[in-house]
């Protein structure tokens, strides 16, 4: 059998959580590839939260938070922003193609917005394939 | 062969390091952080101020000991060094007061071979950008030089990783690296926390990617690029090339550059309106 792509998403609580939910009560079709992790504010995320996914068996990670400006918490995403950006080019001069670890801002009301997302993001990982090479030796890998 | 006139310059350094050395133990400094004809070394007592010297072989960035000191510390320091004291002074492990520099105008370093560090022949900041006192005639600064950065960043992705997965399949975790570096200040390390999920004891090629993954990320928007942690390096891996990149996307992303002045803040705790989107 293929292997299906497996996606890490972190969503914030006050947008892009409510997004995804608005995209299921919306019944809203995208893939069920990517496994939501909900935090309080993309401002909580260290930028290792990335790295780690990978290494704990990702192929993918969305990061999708409240718009800039939109902050619950007034500037948590602007920080993050910076962070993600340093983070995204230096995991993609190491060898992780860019296109596996996108940063979206997706707010409570663009439930589409968040399907299309996953879904161009799953296409996108079945063309690139698994990451294998990133993956830590362990039994949950195996 | 060095010119005579090199040779002189040299020599009268290291007497101007000599007699600030004793002045300021005679004031009451508690140490002069200095090289001795070994490397580093620690003048506490006004008869050894002898010991000092200045040639082209004191490599070390001796700023790397300086938070370990609580009184008033003099230290000898190059223009490269000098740019890891800012990050420090900046991120509150030094007290500008506490410090006397003897800051040292330096035309480069020569390796075991007798040859130019490769850091030196491109050096960007040949003389210090903060010092209490200046020594030496200010050579010509060049461009800071990534090429070899832009040269890996040309490759294919698969081509990139398996570039990194073979210098890192040398690394033995010794962390010398870590140790070395003058801005990895932490008094715990994330790395050496036993019971954390973060870092494993593997010794294997993900983990170790992602230690200097960590470790690349840390030391983002303070990497001075001094050097220290490839040559601290037994396996010879060129670290460098990795936190040289930081340095660029730094820079290109944000316009900051590590090291240059006190005033400004460090991009990764600050953040503006018009940010470019990762």
């Amino acid at each position: 059998m293929k292997e299906e792509p497996r996606i890490i998403g972190f969503l914030c609580n006050w947008c892009s959580y409510a997004g995804a939910d608005l995209a299921g009560i919306s019944r809203i079709k995208y893939p069920p590839n990517l496994k939501a992790i909900r935090v309080m504010c993309t401002g909580r995320l260290n930028p290792l939260f990335v790295l780690k996914s990978f290494q704990m068996g990702a192929d993918g990670v969305l990061v999708a938070g409240c718009h800039p400006g939109d902050c619950h918490y007034t500037s948590g995403n602007m920080h993050a922003r910076r962070r993600m950006a340093v983070m995204r080019r230096l995991l993609d001069y190491m060898g992780i193609d860019k296109r596996r670890f996108r940063v979206e801002w997706v707010s409570a009301s663009e439930g589409t917005k968040f399907a299309g997302v996953v879904e161009e993001m799953t296409d996108e990982l079945k063309k690139l394939g698994p990451l294998k090479a990133w993956r830590a030796k362990n039994e949950k890998n195996e | 062969m060095r010119k005579m006139s090199e040779v002189h310059e040299i020599a009268k350094i290291e007497i101007a390091i000599k007699e600030h050395a004793s002045s300021l133990l005679s004031e009451g400094a508690e140490c002069i952080i200095g090289y001795d004809k070994d490397g580093p070394c620690f003048i506490e007592d006004l008869k050894e101020v002898d010991k000092l010297v200045w040639n082209n072989h004191c490599i070390h960035n001796l700023t790397k000991y300086l938070p370990d000191f609580e009184g008033k510390v003099g230290i000898v320091v190059k223009g490269c060094d000098s740019l890891s004291l800012v990050e420090l002074i900046k991120h509150n492990q030094v007290s500008r007061d506490k410090v006397f520099i003897i800051g040292i105008s330096c035309s480069g370093i020569l390796n075991e071979k007798k040859e130019k560090y490769k850091k030196c022949k491109n050096c960007s900041h040949p003389s210090p950008v903060i010092y209490d006192v200046l020594l030496g005639e200010k050579p010509v600064p060049k461009e800071e030089d990534h090429s070899d950065v832009v040269e890996l960043e040309s490759l294919p992705h698969e081509e990139r990783f398996s570039f990194w997965e073979r210098m890192f399949s040398k690394c033995i975790k010794c962390f010398a690296c870590r140790n070395i570096c003058p801005v990895c200040f932490c008094k715990e390390c994330l790395i050496d926390r036993r019971e954390s999920k973060w870092s494993s004891k593997f010794v294997s090629t993900p983990e170790i990617l992602t230690y200097h993954v960590t470790r690349a990320f840390h030391v983002a928007d303070m990497c001075t690029a001094c050097g220290e942690c490839e040559r601290a390096c037994p396996m010879k891996i060129p670290v460098l090339k990795l936190y040289k990149k930081l340095r660029k996307d730094v820079k290109e992303l944000f316009g900051y550059e590590a090291g240059l002045n006190l005033e400004e803040t460090p991009p990764l705790i600050s953040f503006s309106e018009d940010d470019p989107e990762p």
